[in-house]
């Protein structure tokens, strides 16, 4: 199972009015494997993702999902097999938050099919994965930022996805709401599944995940294992910042100094 | 209202007399259009209303024909240096009131919604041109025609009729349809529902009256709205059992005067041919 | 299954009610036996087309008003102020006055069904994909204004001389005088819109979570997109090129029935039809109490009741904002 490439790209180029986006980027998804997407604003790590996601068309490049062209998968079958948490993400209407994670379910039931016994097991799953069973039927819009974005979680588990996108999780979160979340993205690999997280905080991307894949300008400035690709030149190159190392080595650095109450670090 | 009109009539008759009789006379009008054209000699007219012309309006379109037409403009008005200008009192127009105020003489017909309103409106026009005789004259022949029409028509119940007109618009009282269905010999049901001039019926109410026969009076060829498309409603067409709407041109009642003879015998013609019809039936 | 009883219970009594008091059951022994009355006649010709239009126009309105805002995920949204109606009022008036529709019966609703879509795809194209409700509505009331404009310029140019007061007809809206003639000529467009809605409700539901997320969850947002206005565009010009753009019902009966369905856009979408010819036909029986001979139109009731209901959801909206 572990050498099953869920995400395979290969090439990928995306050019918006003119201005490339993207350049020939190449990236593969492992089941069980949890992959950082990061770089600075604008190095184009929303729009990967969205390529990945099937709701951009890339210019050019080829990707693979479980080994099939994902132009050519129905939309149905690409939706039960990838699920895709949004930025910043919200319900416009105020149904309740079992409603909302009941979504997750819409890619198995078509266009007329009744939820089964065994769709119900699934939301009330991830209901309880998420902690939100007592919200369960609360409007999603009377909920704090942090209950919102673990129901929108939910919901994307609520898919049972092969390979979950995530872009950017944990933005306008708190501390502790952080590893919550982070922590269910990486309980979700440790089950088989693959995750393709952006994210900004790069101890959390350190910490939490197996490769990182550093975007600068639209090309892939480096790839591999946190430690090989969190370095002074890649950093200052991205990001044009410089690293304070505090008397400690560069891996202390990006250290997670914190964690729940209760919980070990993983 | 009767009474008033004499009255008016004699003391206008008597002014009119004072002086010399009108030699150009300009009417802005149909309905004063209809009344100078049947009444005055032709070369006291020096101008009719544009709408004269129209054949489906105009009684008298075709004599309308050998004069120039206005639109009551003033500009035009003041170009025929009229000694009369003749409108009507059902439609104000605001050159009446302009010319009257440079000092032209302007007078106006009433409308009329019976016989007597149509005999009062030919003497007073008639007394307006110096032409008395001819006044008298028109008023004679048309009562000829009626009382033949009258003599015509057995006393025996009337079948029952109504006008029905896109939109719904029918012809109660006080409405020359109401005087010609009368003298024709129908009951016009309109009038038995309560409405006076004009007003609209409702389908139902239409249907549970059970006319014998509508009459329109509705003329467009050719064209399409919603209002006419009412008129092909097949409960319509059920109730007169197949029998066509019959329409009467509106030119004879548009404008009161003697052509409302005209279509009291086109209304008596209708009720014999329906008579005839029923009466075949009960034949078979 | 309220509604629906209610929905029935409103049919019956609006063949009950009319212009004039008529025995109905006996009218409905005549009209099912061989003999051919008057009360019959009025039953069968007057009424039934009338309670039967009602339906049909109701529920189309409430149905698109409701698939409309579930689509655009805006509250505001509603056939009658994205210019849905307005267009189908102006093809339907189109081919009505230059007499096309007098020689072939279906182009009076296929007038209706292109002048729909084209006054949809406008506002569409105008608003943008995203569009905020102030864009929306101005987009709206441009279009709609052209629309209205366009259709009081054909109708004084119509030869028919009876034209000239019908653009009231068009504007507010009205189901009366009209025959079972008039029912099949809007029923195949009407039904055929309803259908491509059907299925539309599961993609409407995604759609909660904003487009990108509604195509992650297998929604085929460009289909969708132009399946519903085409379904719009075919019921609701079906429907106004009948009986006038009748104002308000798309807007308001999603809104009130929207809390009964949990906020569902999908569920809403058979509620909204429930709704809207519930509440046409009541409008319809409301129209018919007053006395005969004064009926008023029963777009006049509709936009009584609705406008005021409209700058209530105005205010309620600015309240939010602030």
């Amino acid at each position: 199972m572990a050498d099953v490439k869920l995400i395979a790209a290969d090439g990928i180029s995306l050019t918006l009015g003119g201005r490339p986006i993207l350049r020939q980027i190449s990236l593969q998804l492992k089941a069980g494997e949890m992959l950082g997407l990061i770089g600075p604003n604008g190095a184009g790590k929303s729009s990967l993702l969205k390529i990945i996601a099937g709701i951009v068309e890339p210019s050019a490049g080829e990707l693979l999902v479980n080994g099939h062209a994902l132009r050519r998968l129905p939309g149905l079958e690409r939706a039960r097999s990838i699920a895709y948490l949004a930025q910043a993400g919200t319900a416009h209407w105020p149904i309740t938050v079992a409603r909302v994670v009941a979504l997750g379910r819409l890619p198995h039931l078509g266009s007329w099919r009744n939820a089964s016994a065994e769709d119900l097991r699934v939301i009330e799953a991830a209901l309880r994965r998420t902690d939100l069973l007592e919200l369960s039927e609360r409007p999603f819009p009377t909920l704090s930022g942090g209950e919102k974005a673990r129901v929108l979680l939910a919901r994307a588990l609520a898919v049972e996805p092969n390979t979950l996108l995530a872009d950017e999780p944990v933005a306008a979160l708190d501390l502790s709401h952080q590893l919550e979340v982070m922590d269910l993205l990486r309980q979700h690999c440790n089950e088989g599944g693959a995750v393709l997280v952006v994210l900004h905080d790069l101890r959390l991307a350190a910490h939490y995940c197996d490769r990182l894949h550093l975007l600068y300008q639209g090309r892939t400035l480096a790839t591999g294992t946190p430690a090989s690709v969190i370095n002074d030149a890649n950093l200052a190159q991205a990001y044009g910042v410089s690293i304070r190392r505090a008397g400690g080595s560069l891996a202390d650095a990006f250290a997670l100094t914190w964690s729940k109450i209760g919980h070990s670090a993983p | 209202m009767r009474f008033f009109y004499l009255i008016a009539c004699c003391a206008i008759a008597a002014a009119v007399h004072a002086e010399t009789p009108p030699a150009r006379v300009v009417s802005i009008n149909l309905c004063s259009d209809q009344l100078l054209l049947l009444l005055a000699k032709p070369e006291q007219i020096v101008s009719v209303s544009r709408l004269a012309l129209e054949p489906n309006s105009s009684y008298m379109a075709e004599r309308a024909a050998h004069y120039p037409v206005n639109d009551a403009k003033i500009e035009q008005l003041l170009g025929f240096n009229p000694d009369l200008v003749l409108g009507s009192e059902f439609s104000p127009h605001p050159s009446i009131r302009i010319m009257r105020h440079l000092g032209y003489r302007v007078e106006t017909i009433p409308l009329s919604s019976n016989l007597e309103d149509i005999r009062s409106n030919i003497r007073y026009t008639a007394a307006l041109l110096d032409a008395a005789d001819k006044g008298e004259q028109l008023i004679a022949e048309m009562d000829r025609r009626l009382r033949q029409v009258a003599s015509a028509t057995t006393a025996a119940a009337p079948p029952s009729a109504l006008f029905y007109q896109p939109r719904g618009y029918t012809s109660g009282r006080e409405t020359l349809q109401h005087e010609a269905l009368v003298l024709a010999g129908w009951r016009n049901l309109s009038a038995d529902h309560g409405i006076r001039g004009y007003g609209e019926i409702d389908l139902e109410t239409l249907l549970l009256a059970q006319p014998q026969q509508l009459f329109s009076s509705a003329y467009a060829p050719g064209t399409d709205s919603l209002a006419q498309r009412q008129m092909h409603h097949p409960a319509l067409n059920w109730i007169l059992r197949g029998r066509p709407i019959i329409n009467i041109p509106y030119k004879y009642w548009i404008c009161g005067g003697p052509m409302i003879a005209d279509a009291v015998e086109a209304l008596a013609q209708a009720r014999l041919d329906l008579l005839h019809d029923s009466g075949g039936k009960k034949h078979k | 299954m309220l509604m629906s009883g209610v929905l029935a219970c409103l049919f019956l009594l609006s063949l009950f009610i009319g212009a004039n008091p008529i025995p109905v059951l006996a009218a409905v022994m005549d009209a099912a036996g061989d003999t051919q009355s008057v009360i019959a006649l009025i039953l069968t010709e007057v009424r039934l087309p009338r309670a039967l239009i009602a339906l049909l126009a109701g529920a189309t309105l409430g149905l698109c008003g409701a698939a409309m805002q579930g689509l655009l995920r805006n509250p505001l949204a509603s056939p009658g102020l994205v210019g849905s109606a307005g267009g189908a009022a102006l093809g339907a008036s189109l081919t009505l006055y230059s007499g096309l529709a007098a020689g072939f019966w279906l182009a009076l609703p296929a007038g209706g069904i292109v002048g729909s879509l084209l006054a949809t795809l406008l506002v569409y194209s105008l608003a943008g994909r995203a569009a905020g409700t102030a864009t929306l509505i101005l987009a709206g009331v441009a279009v709609n204004s052209i629309a209205m404009a366009l259709i009081s310029l054909l109708i004084n140019l119509a030869p028919s001389p009876y034209a000239v007061r019908e653009i009231v007809l068009w504007m507010l809206g009205s189901i009366a005088n009209h025959s079972m003639d008039d029912f099949w000529i809007m029923l195949p467009g009407t039904l055929l819109g309803w259908a491509l809605l059907a299925g539309t409700g599961r993609s409407l539901d995604a759609l909660t979570l904003g487009e990108e997320t509604a195509h992650t969850l297998g929604v085929n947002l460009d289909r969708l997109r132009w399946r519903i206005f085409i379904a719009i565009a075919l019921a609701v010009g079906s429907a106004v090129s009948t009986t006038g753009a009748i104002g308000f019902v798309g807007l308001v009966t999603p809104h009130l029935l929207r809390p009964l369905v949990g906020f569902q856009p999908g569920r809403l979408l058979p509620a909204s039809a429930l709704g809207g010819a519930i509440m046409l036909l009541c409008a319809d029986i409301g129209v018919r109490l007053f006395p005969a001979g004064t009926e008023i139109k029963v777009g006049v009731l509709t936009a009584l009741v609705g406008a005021p209901f409209f700058l209530f959801l105005i205010v309620r909206s600015r309240r939010w904002q602030t």
